[in-house]
């Protein structure tokens, strides 16, 4: 019986995850935001992961042609 | 004899918190509708009467019929909205699923979120701009194919405001969420058992017998939510600065006051919002009293 509740109630994890990106969004925005400097935060790379240090250097996809991340590609 | 003594040490005790009160709150309260009241002007004070003339100007001028219209919808938005969220999720989170904790303090983070901060994060999520600048939501909709979703949010004349409801129903339906998952808690399982063996299914049960012993939550959603749009300011400015198509009464008092000196008409404004909220708060307030007296 309540196996058989639960599997009914398995579908409602959709909506719960939906509504979590829903949250999560700006609050990735927000924290990658702060992780990036001044010189790479613009609003067309937002949505990229900063860039950080060299060893651990992730994005390939941001245009901005800094001295550093020029180095490193 | 001591009861007497025990009187006068109780009023002695509050009295602090009495007269500050009186001093900061209703006195200034006062000393606005005063200036409302005046032709105050400029810089120096001036208090020469000038009847409700400045409530009747405001009334008449067209971008105070902005402001309340604004005002008007950015409230249906954001109440209704908030409070259909936060009560789908807190019943969603009800029905005893795993990750319960972490769905909730997910949906309840946004809240530990100042106004300001959510305002800069939403004016880059909601960037109206097109073709080759386009950015925030409006590029993650292109780049998932779901080009048609994408649009010009805060700028959508009209409407734009709307846009800005959807930034506070962000931060506040968890809030929401929380309230109606309380209220959710708090009723006796028994009442549940019991009309599922009289027949009930899911659905008549939340309408039938939690919607209505939940009405004491929905009253404080509504009144909390309702107190805090109609004093809306900081998101507003946050998310598009101060822009005629999205101005609400408390921009305008800003503006009108700070910008332009008008004081007298400032005060209005001021007082206009104040009598709004109590409409809305004192019967909420007495209806508490009431029933915290009852109990």
């Amino acid at each position: 019986m309540t196996s058989k509740l639960r599997l009914g109630k398995t579908w409602l994890y959709i909506p719960l995850i939906l509504m979590a990106v829903f949250y999560l969004l700006p609050m990735y925005v927000m924290l990658v935001t702060g992780f990036k400097s001044f010189a790479e935060i613009d609003l067309k790379t937002m949505w990229n992961l900063p860039k950080g240090s060299p060893s651990i250097t992730t994005s390939k996809r941001g245009k901005t042609s800094r001295p550093t991340s020029k180095t490193v590609s | 004899m001591s009861r007497d003594k025990d009187r006068f040490l109780n009023i002695l005790l509050i009295s602090p918190s009495i007269i500050a009160v009186f001093i900061f709150v209703y006195a200034f309260i006062g000393w606005s509708v005063r200036v409302s009241l005046s032709k105050w002007k400029g810089l120096n004070a001036d208090y020469t009467w000038n009847s409700i003339n400045n409530y009747l100007e405001l009334f008449k001028d067209p971008r105070f019929h902005v402001d309340i219209r604004n005002t008007l919808i950015f409230t249906g938005v954001f109440v209704i909205g908030s409070m259909l969220l936060g009560f789908l999720l807190a019943v969603m989170l009800d029905q005893g699923l795993k990750g319960e904790g972490f769905f909730r303090s997910l949906f309840l983070f946004p809240m530990a979120i100042s106004y300001i901060v959510t305002g800069v994060v939403w004016r880059w999520l909601m960037n109206p701009a097109t073709g080759s600048r386009t950015s925030g939501l409006n590029l993650l909709f292109t780049n998932i194919g779901l080009d048609s979703l994408a649009n010009a949010w805060h700028t959508t004349p009209t409407w734009g405001i709307a846009a800005i409801a959807l930034a506070a129903i962000w931060q506040m339906s968890g809030y929401t969420m929380a309230l109606y998952l309380a209220g959710l808690r708090a009723i006796p399982a028994e009442l549940k058992e019991a009309a599922q063996i009289d027949g009930a299914n899911e659905l008549q049960i939340y309408r039938h017998i939690m919607l209505p012993l939940l009405s004491p939550v929905t009253l404080s959603a509504l009144i909390i939510l309702g107190h805090m749009s109609l004093k809306v300011f900081d998101l507003i400015v946050a998310i598009a600065g101060k822009q005629l198509p999205l101005d609400v009464p408390a921009i305008y008092m800003w503006q009108i006051t700070f910008d332009g000196l008008f004081y007298g008409k400032g005060a209005a404004i001021g007082i206009i919002l104040l009598v709004s909220v109590a409409i809305l708060i004192i019967p909420y307030i007495r209806y508490t009293l009431k029933t915290e007296a009852q109990s």
